[in-house]
């Protein structure tokens, strides 16, 4: 069992509408679900490799024997401030399209077990249907989801910064 | 052996023995967890790696057993068939995988 009341206080939070009965909508909800977890968000539902890429059949268990509190979002959890941090950016990464978000979750899912270039030759297999352009931007914006700034980058962002805030205080003097 | 084989062709006797082929075989075992959701013919082409004739024939034989459905679906405004595995089609599966297991 996964954590549904945080699940569709996500879903709330990100303006999406479910319908359980609709195959895009269950698909929306598969790949956001992985995504998140994957950026730390933690809803607890177990994703495997499948023929449609990461899947959790425990998640969409769940969400048919819930279709009226999916459906309708009800649910008292409210996101705290980190975790709406964390769904504004995914949402505007991933603009929340069904096939980007398939790409994405595919990709992610793969890099973590293989190196980048086996992992890429493995998601073209796998979404072989999609265009290399296609996939080009959901491997683009999937890294720019899931990268961690490296130490050397989070020095040259201080340094930035701070040339950014001594440049505020000489305006201010 | 190391069963009795008496008993594994007994048993033997209870398998639809239609599904015995590798692209039957794998195409069960791909919808087997998918439930209602199930797959798209272009997920299942690339997934198993299978050409289109040896794919579309075997859906078709699956389809007609009864132990695969098919649904129309949409994804962005794009539309599509999804396979999907019945209750008769996972009870056929599970008996073949414990049959085989008895032959090991």
């Amino acid at each position: 069992m996964g954590e549904l009341k945080k699940l569709l206080g996500y879903l709330k939070e990100l303006k999406l509408k479910p319908n359980v009965d609709n195959f895009q909508d269950r698909l929306v909800i598969q790949k956001t679900v992985c995504l998140l977890e994957m950026m730390g968000l933690d809803l607890d539902y177990h994703f495997s490799l499948y023929v449609r890429g990461p899947y959790s059949p425990g998640l969409t268990e769940e969400l048919y024997s819930n279709k009226e509190a999916v459906n309708g979002l009800r649910t008292d959890y409210k996101p705290n401030s980190e975790e709406k941090k964390q769904l504004q950016k995914f949402s505007e990464i991933s603009k929340l399209e069904p096939t980007i978000l398939e790409i994405m979750s595919t990709y992610a899912f793969m890099i973590k077990d293989n190196e980048e270039k086996q992992a890429v030759i493995k998601l073209k297999k796998l979404k072989s249907f999609y265009s290399e352009a296609r996939i080009a931007i959901g491997i683009s914006r999937a890294k720019q989801l899931l990268s961690k700034p490296t130490e050397q980058e989070i020095e040259k962002m201080k340094s930035e910064f701070s040339d950014w805030q001594n440049a505020s205080i000489d305006d201010k003097n | 052996m190391k069963d009795n084989i008496i008993n594994l062709v007994a048993e033997a006797k209870a398998l639809n023995s239609k599904i015995i082929s590798l692209p039957r075989i794998l195409i069960l075992s791909a919808l087997e967890e998918l439930g209602e959701d199930g797959s798209s013919y272009r997920e299942l082409k690339a997934g198993l790696d299978l050409e289109d004739g040896i794919l579309f024939s075997n859906l078709n034989a699956l389809e007609e057993m009864r132990y695969i459905v098919t649904k129309d679906v949409t994804l962005e405004k794009k539309k599509m068939t999804s396979y999907s595995i019945t209750a008769e089609g996972k009870e056929a599966l599970q008996a073949l995988c414990s049959w085989f297991k008895r032959i090991d």
